[in-house]
C-alpha cells in the first residue's frame, strides 16, 4: 500500500459520502428547477 | 619462526576497522592481529594482517574493499600442475581452476604488488619495495585460495571470504565519527 | 584519531576528503569533475574537467540508515544502456564495507558485492539454491563519475552486464577484460530510501530513453503497480455511489394526465394530479410526451404547490420540434419528449401544475377561424402526457463523481506513457 493508493481511496471514500449526502439531500447541480429570474424569455431554445 | 623487527615506512592513513590488537574468533580460536603489511599495486592498496591464534596457529586477513579473506597456509596445493607452473615462474591465467583443499577454485584476479609498508610482529622480513605477484581464486560458497610468488619462492593460503562481522572482532579501531554498526557491537 | 586525508585537486586546486582513506583508487574532483588517481600517496590527475556534473538525487557525502547500518554516499555514477539511463551511488561504511544504491524509473535496489560465486553458465544460473534467469544483457557506459570509487573509473568506460532475475531480486554480472564483478541487487521501498538520503527529487533520472522500455531494470519499475488498484478502487466507489444514488432516490409515486394544447392560443394551466414525497427531500421528475408536430413550440411551466402550505416549487421544461431542408438536406431539431427534474423537494404533498403556452415557428399557423359552415374545424392542437413522478436520477452529477475518481489514475497513466 503506497502512500499514493492510501491517499486516494481516502479520496474514493470522501466522494462516497459526498455522493450519500447528495443522495439525501436529493440535491443536483443540473436540476431545472428555480428558473433564473431574468429569463423572461420563452420559447425556441434551438435555431 | 623468525620475526622481523617491525619495519615501518610512513603507512598513509586509512580508514581500515582492524588495529593491532583486534581480536577474531575464528573456528571456535581466537586470534589476534599482530603485525600488518601493506601491498600496493597499479590500482590501489590492500592490508595484510597477520593473525596469532591462541593455540600458536598462524593466519592472514586480506582486506580490501570492505571484504575479507582469512587464509592458513596450505603448501600442499603447490603440487597442483598449474600452480607448479606458476612456481616456476610462468603466468597463470584468470578463470583457471585449482583444486585445493577438496574444493575446486577459479583464479579471479592476478596483481603485481610492492610491498608499501608494514608494522607489528610478521614473520617474515618486509622491506618497503619487495615486489610479487598475487594470485587470488575463488568458488560459489566463498572458499579462498590466495598464492603469491617473491624473489623467495611462492606460498599458498586456503581459507574463506567474509565480511567483518563474520569474524566475529572485538577491540575494532575507533573511527571518528563512526559507530559500530548494531551486528558488531 | 582523525580520518580525513586531505588532497589537493591538481587541475582547479580545491580541496577534498577522501572519506574511504586507503582504500579510495579513484577521485572525481566534487568541483572541477576531474578524474584523480588517489590510490598512491602523490595525487595524479587523469583527466580534466572544467565543471563537475553533482546533478545527482543524492548529494555526496549524505548519510543514510539502511538495514541498521550507517552508510555515507561517497561515490556517484551516471550509466546508461540502450534504453535506460540511471544513477548509482557507492556506499561507505568502514567496518560494513561498500554498498550500492541504483535508481532507475523512480525505483531504488541495494546492492551487495557477492563473496561467492552463482554457479552455471548461459541463461539460466544457480546462487545459494535458488534459480535466476537472464533477464537482460547490454553494453553499459558510464557516463559521468562524482567522488570515490575503489577501483579505477572513468567516463566513457563500457562493461558487458549480464542481469539474472529471480522476481524482483536480480544477479548482476560485470566483465571487463580483467575481472568479473557479481551484485546482488534488492528492491528497496521509496519512501524510506528517500526519507534517509534526503533525495533531491528533481535531480531523480528521468524515464527509459526510448519508447522500447526493455532497460537494465525493467522489472522493478513496475513497482508503481498500486495503479491497477486505484483503477480498481474508483470503478468501486463508482458502482457504491450508483447504488447509493439509486436506492436513495426512494420511492416512486406517479400521478399522470394528458392535455391538448391549443397551438398559437393563450396560456393555459392544468392539474396534473397530486403527488406525495414520502422521504425527507426527493427528486421530482416530470416527463412530459407529445404526438408527433413539426415546427412548433410546448412551453412548459410547472409548479410543485405544497398542499398544507402553498408554497410553490418551480420549474421550467419544454418540448419543441423543428424540420426544414438547407444545402446539406433535410435536417430535425429537438424531440417530442422532455424531462424536468426538481432537485431537492421537501418532504409534502404536492399538487402539481403546468401552464402551456404552444406557438409555431417561425410563425404562428394562421388563425383559426371557424369556418361557418363547417362545425367539425377545431383550433390546431398539440397533445402532451405528463407523467409526474417522485424520485429520479441525476445522471449528471454520476458523471461528475465518475470524472473525480476516474481522473487521477488516467492522468497517472498518460502522464507515465507520455513520459
Amino acid at each position: 500500500m503506497s502512500k499514493r493508493l492510501i491517499i486516494f481511496s481516502a479520496w474514493c471514500a470522501f466522494l462516497i459520502i459526498v455522493a450519500g449526502v447528495a443522495a439525501w439531500f436529493a440535491w443536483s447541480p443540473f436540476s431545472d428547477d428555480e428558473r433564473p429570474a431574468t429569463a423572461a424569455y420563452r420559447g425556441p431554445t434551438h435555431k | 619462526m623468525a620475526e622481523a623487527v617491525g619495519t615501518v615506512a610512513s603507512l598513509p592513513l586509512d580508514v581500515s576497522p582492524i588495529q593491532i590488537g583486534t581480536t577474531f574468533s575464528l573456528d571456535g580460536n581466537t586470534a589476534q592481529a599482530v603485525g600488518r603489511v601493506r601491498w600496493g599495486w597499479q590500482d590501489g592498496s590492500w592490508n595484510e594482517w597477520f593473525l596469532r591464534a591462541d593455540d600458536g596457529r598462524p593466519y592472514w586477513l586480506a582486506e580490501a574493499m570492505g571484504m575479507y579473506m582469512l587464509t592458513s597456509e596450505y603448501p600442499a596445493v603447490l603440487e597442483v600442475p598449474a600452480i607448479r607452473n606458476f612456481v616456476d615462474g610462468n603466468p597463470i591465467a584468470v578463470e583457471a581452476t585449482v583444486k585445493a583443499g577438496g574444493k575446486w577454485l577459479e583464479a579471479t584476479d592476478i596483481k603485481e604488488a610492492t610491498c608499501l609498508g608494514s608494522e607489528g610482529d610478521l614473520p617474515f622480513p618486509t622491506l618497503p619495495g619487495r615486489t610479487m605477484i598475487n594470485v587470488d581464486f575463488r568458488n560459489a560458497e566463498g572458499d579462498a585460495l590466495s598464492v603469491q610468488r617473491d624473489a623467495d619462492g611462492t606460498a599458498a593460503w586456503l581459507g574463506r571470504w567474509s565480511d567483518l562481522a563474520g569474524l566475529q572482532p572485538k577491540n575494532l579501531r575507533p573511527l571518528e565519527g563512526w559507530t559500530l554498526p548494531g551486528t558488531l557491537a | 584519531m582523525t580520518l580525513a586525508r586531505a588532497v589537493t585537486c591538481p587541475s582547479c586546486g580545491g580541496s577534498i576528503e577522501v572519506r574511504a582513506a586507503g582504500y579510495t583508487v579513484t577521485l572525481a574532483c566534487r568541483y572541477c569533475g576531474s578524474v584523480l588517481d588517489v590510490a598512491h600517496e602523490d595525487v595524479r590527475l587523469i583527466t580534466a574537467y572544467k565543471r563537475a556534473n553533482a546533478n545527482f538525487a543524492i548529494e555526496l557525502g549524505t548519510r543514510g540508515t539502511l538495514f541498521d547500518v550507517e552508510w555515507e554516499a561517497i561515490g556517484a555514477l551516471r550509466r546508461r544502456s540502450p534504453g535506460a539511463i540511471w544513477q548509482e551511488y557507492l556506499l561507505f561504511n568502514p567496518y560494513a564495507g561498500y554498498r550500492w544504491l541504483v535508481v532507475a524509473d523512480g525505483e531504488w535496489q541495494f546492492g551487495t558485492m557477492l563473496l561467492d560465486r552463482p554457479d552455471g553458465a548461459g541463461a539460466s544460473i544457480e546462487w545459494r539454491g535458488e534459480t535466476y534467469t537472464l533477464d537482460d544483457d547490454a553494453t553499459v557506459e558510464t557516463t559521468t563519475v562524482l567522488g570515490e570509487f575503489y577501483w579505477r573509473v572513468s567516463r566513457g568506460d563500457r562493461v558487458q552486464c549480464a542481469t539474472f532475475a529471480r522476481g524482483s531480486d536480480f544477479l548482476s554480472r560485470e566483465a571487463t577484460a580483467d575481472e568479473v564483478t557479481w551484485t546482488q541487487l534488492v528492491p528497496l521501498d521509496r519512501r524510506e530510501v528517500e526519507d534517509a538520503f534526503a533525495v533531491r527529487q528533481r535531480y531523480k533520472p528521468r524515464a527509459g530513453l526510448s519508447a522500447n522500455r526493455h532497460g537494465f531494470f525493467q522489472a522493478p519499475g513496475t513497482g508503481d503497480n498500486d495503479l491497477p488498484m486505484m483503477f480498481l478502487m474508483a470503478l468501486g466507489a463508482l458502482l457504491v455511489i450508483a447504488i447509493i444514488q439509486y436506492v436513495m432516490s426512494g420511492p416512486r409515486l406517479c400521478a399522470n394526465n394528458r392535455f391538448d394544447v391549443a397551438v398559437g392560443a393563450a396560456t393555459t394551466t392544468h392539474k396534473i394530479g397530486t403527488i406525495d414525497v414520502t422521504r425527507p427531500w426527493q427528486f421530482v421528475t416530470i416527463q412530459a410526451d407529445s404526438n408527433d408536430f413539426s415546427n412548433r413550440w410546448v412551453d412548459l411551466d410547472y409548479s410543485l404547490v405544497n398542499r398544507r402550505t402553498q408554497q410553490s416549487i418551480d420549474a421550467y421544461g419544454i418540448v419543441e420540434f423543428y424540420t426544414g431542408t438547407d444545402s446539406d438536406g433535410r435536417w430535425t431539431e429537438g424531440s417530442h419528449h422532455g424531462e424536468t427534474q426538481f432537485a431537492g423537494v421537501p418532504r409534502g404533498s404536492y399538487d402539481v401544475y403546468v401552464d402551456t403556452g404552444s406557438h409555431g415557428w417561425p410563425v404562428d399557423p394562421p388563425a383559426n377561424a371557424r369556418a361557418p359552415n363547417n362545425p367539425w374545424s377545431v383550433p390546431e392542437a398539440i397533445s402532451v402526457w405528463f407523467n409526474a413522478c417522485t424520485s429520479g436520477y441525476s445522471w449528471g452529477l454520476f458523471w461528475i463523481f465518475a470524472i473525480l475518481l476516474l481522473g487521477a489514475p488516467c492522468l497517472i497513466l498518460w502522464w507515465r506513457h507520455r513520459g
